[in-house]
């Protein structure tokens, strides 16, 4: 499994900066898994600047905004096999009427 | 209004995964009922069924009943219609227009991304009628359930993977940072269950790598005449370095 570690920050920067922060609380975050034991070429560190924020600007949340997730890499077979059983668990569901 | 329907739908907290058997009103085994109460003079009615028996995160939405539509023929009350579930979600809508005989929905997503632990949604559906003959009701979604309140359950681990379409690992406490800064202010506790889902899935990562194949190659790319003058080369030049060996 490679994982990927997308970092985003809130609202209110400059669109390079905020991305080159992100970047950076990316890999910040990625140092501390490799700490723990992950090897280093199964994470890909990435910033996104506030393309995807999860709330909208004046949301009470949206400090929120300032955070790191992960998502499985496609390619691996960990993300095939999840794939392929969500589609078919959606299409046995979708199709049956 | 002959349409106007009411329908609530209540769900279990810690539903069992996987199996899910249907009375017609509700799920056996995670008791995901619906309460129907139209006034006994209402012809119409509906059931929305919202079940968890799919899995933690994600629920099947299903119509056991739907309205007859007065004023059109019978062989048209078989779904000759669209169904729109419309979800609510921090202040956002997204719509699913479905067709007609379908009756279940699966839901995991929500705005290409699955959903997540802790969320709270409205779900609410809608549907209509083809028209037929010019004797159906006016255009528009005319039937309507209620809404219903529907919260996913809460993660309870520190960092669990999503089963998604997308997968992707989802933590308890998010990730925070310091303001304008790369220093970790919150939800570090996260990191050593990642790490320890990074190695519980390291044979994964094997499959990443494409196979090879160490068998002899064949040489079909290699037209016959180019292979037999480069073995007449080979041959002439074996022949001449004995001739030059054997006189020397």
């Amino acid at each position: 499994m490679e994982l990927a570690v997308e970092g985003h920050v809130n609202f209110g920067q400059k669109p390079a900066s905020a991305l080159k922060l992100s970047k950076e609380r990316a890999e910040r975050v990625m140092e501390a898994l490799v700490q723990q034991g992950v090897a280093p070429s199964r994470l890909r560190a990435k910033g996104y600047g506030y393309e995807r924020p999860r709330f909208p600007r004046k949301s009470p949340f949206a400090k929120k905004n300032r955070r790191v997730e992960f998502r499985v890499l496609p390619g691996s077979g960990l993300f095939t096999r999840l794939h392929e059983e969500a589609e078919a668990r959606r299409k046995r569901i979708n199709s049956s009427s | 209004m002959l349409f106007r329907t009411q329908t609530q739908a209540k769900l279990s907290e810690y539903p069992p995964p996987d199996t899910c058997t249907y009375t017609r009103s509700s799920c056996v085994h995670c008791a995901a009922r619906t309460v129907l109460s139209p006034p006994a003079q209402r012809l119409t009615r509906a059931l929305l069924v919202l079940c968890w028996c799919s899995g933690r995160y994600r629920f099947k939405l299903e119509i056991t009943e739907t309205d007859a539509e007065p004023g059109s023929f019978r062989s048209s009350r078989r779904f000759n219609s669209s169904r729109r579930l419309q979800l609510d979600h921090l202040k956002t809508k997204e719509t699913f227009i479905l067709p007609g005989t379908q009756t279940r929905y699966f839901l995991d997503e929500y705005a290409n991304e699955p959903i997540i632990p802790g969320e709270d949604f409205n779900v609410n559906v809608k549907w209509r009628f083809k028209k037929v003959g010019g004797q159906a009701p006016s255009a528009g979604w005319i039937g309507s359930s209620k809404t219903v309140e529907v919260h996913t359950k809460d993660l309870e681990e520190p960092a669990a993977l999503l089963e998604s379409r997308v997968p992707r690992v989802h933590i308890q406490e998010i990730l925070s940072f310091k303001t304008n800064q790369a220093v970790i202010s919150g939800g570090a506790a996260a990191l050593p269950a990642i790490a320890h889902l990074m190695l519980e899935y390291v044979l994964y990562a094997e499959s990443l790598h494409a196979s090879a194949s160490f068998s002899l190659s064949p040489l079909p790319f290699l037209p016959f005449p180019f292979v037999c003058v480069i073995f007449f080369l080979f041959l002439s030049s074996f022949v001449q370095a004995f001739r030059h060996g054997a006189c020397g």
